[in-house]
């Protein structure tokens, strides 16, 4: 199965510190989902560390986005062999970077990050329980993104010939 | 020749995000300080990267606008550069890529009278269809600056005695 890939391409997250933390879920989370943190974790060692949570109906705004390097887990215990970063996911209970998103920001995702179907859908919105962000007709109040265009990554799949994949590019436009 | 507006951007938070700065294209020719939206991408070769501005419209149109900042090298006869020092000739021709910046409340700008439409009040804000902040009695629901100070550019024009033009300090209270 192909996980989500994001691409930072211009966000104000990269220069401003207090716009990143760390995060930690009950659930596995990958690059390019979103969610609200319920509070610190409790888990000793990590008084630093946030408990994401999905987003809520009463709280599609103040989301913060998935965002850890892609070091691929194979067989549970070996990291650095597998060069596909669609096999990239945090794992449930492991520590990952969020950041919070920003209007103006550019991002690309691949379609495996996004809940739905493209079609003639032109914004990508924050959805009650879902940690995708969905493809909507036009934005919500919470966090939406507008689709700029599409286009492709060029991925390593440890085969000698290349491989694209679709991958679309949004502007952050509303945040709550 | 018309004098054009100058922009200095006294303190503006895109100085240190990289993701508040864009390069822009239109089909108007555009003076520093102008307000606008960047809605699309250019589609012309060699601009993928590149922004179409549009004026600023009513209602949401009127929310997070982006201002042209372009280094003020003066084209006389459409050919020579840097022959002219009186930046008051300077505008970015039409279908020349320039650099803007997204406005960010606390932004402090220092503009001349030709950067503002209408007369002298106690804000400038955007406005539907114009390209420059209009002078206002009160903020509106979109880009809104208030004047902090009524002070002095500094300019050279080439001939021996110095110029001074009235300049205003404005700073950003409201982006939407």
């Amino acid at each position: 199965m192909a996980y989500s890939v994001l691409i930072q391409d211009l966000v104000v997250a990269k220069d401003i510190d207090s716009l990143n933390r760390s995060a930690v879920s009950a659930s596995a989370y990958e690059n390019g989902a979103v969610g609200y943190f319920s509070g610190k974790s409790a888990t000793a060692g990590e008084a630093e560390v946030w408990t994401m949570v999905a987003p809520a109906t009463a709280h599609l705004f103040d989301l913060w986005m998935v965002y850890e390097p892609e070091v691929v887990l194979t067989n549970s215990q070996y990291k650095g062999l597998d060069p596909d970063i669609r096999n990239f996911i945090n794992p449930a209970g492991e520590i990952f970077s969020v950041y919070k998103p920003q209007l103006g920001d550019l991002i690309t995702l691949t379609a495996d990050g996004i809940t739905g179907t493209k079609g003639a859908n032109t914004f990508i919105t924050a959805t009650d329980a879902d940690p995708f962000l969905n493809w909507n007709t036009a934005v919500v109040s919470g966090l939406s993104y507008k689709l700029v265009e599409t286009r492709y990554l060029s991925l390593a799949t440890g085969a000698i010939d290349t491989q694209r994949v679709t991958a679309y590019q949004f502007e952050c436009v509303a945040l709550a | 020749m018309t004098a054009k507006g100058i922009l200095v951007p006294s303190a503006i938070a895109a100085k240190d995000v990289d993701a508040w700065n864009r390069s822009g294209v239109c089909a108007t020719a555009i003076e520093n300080g102008m307000i606008m939206s960047f809605s699309a991408k250019s589609a012309t070769a060699g601009e993928a990267e590149v922004w179409t501005a549009a004026v600023p419209a009513s209602g949401a149109g009127l929310i997070g606008l982006w201002m042209a900042y372009e280094p003020e090298v003066v084209v006389t006869n459409a050919q020579y550069k840097g022959l002219d020092p009186d930046i008051r000739n300077f505008e970015v021709p039409i279908g020349d890529i320039f650099s803007a910046f997204k406005v960010q409340v606390g932004d402090i700008i220092t503009v001349n009278a030709e950067a503002l439409a209408g007369s002298i009040n106690t804000y400038a804000v955007a406005t539907n269809a114009a390209w420059k902040l209009t002078w206002a009695a009160a903020a509106v629901s979109g880009v809104t600056f208030i004047l902090r100070d009524t002070v002095y550019f500094s300019l050279a024009d080439g001939s021996i005695g110095t110029q001074r033009i009235t300049a205003y300090e404005l700073e950003c209270i409201a982006i939407s």
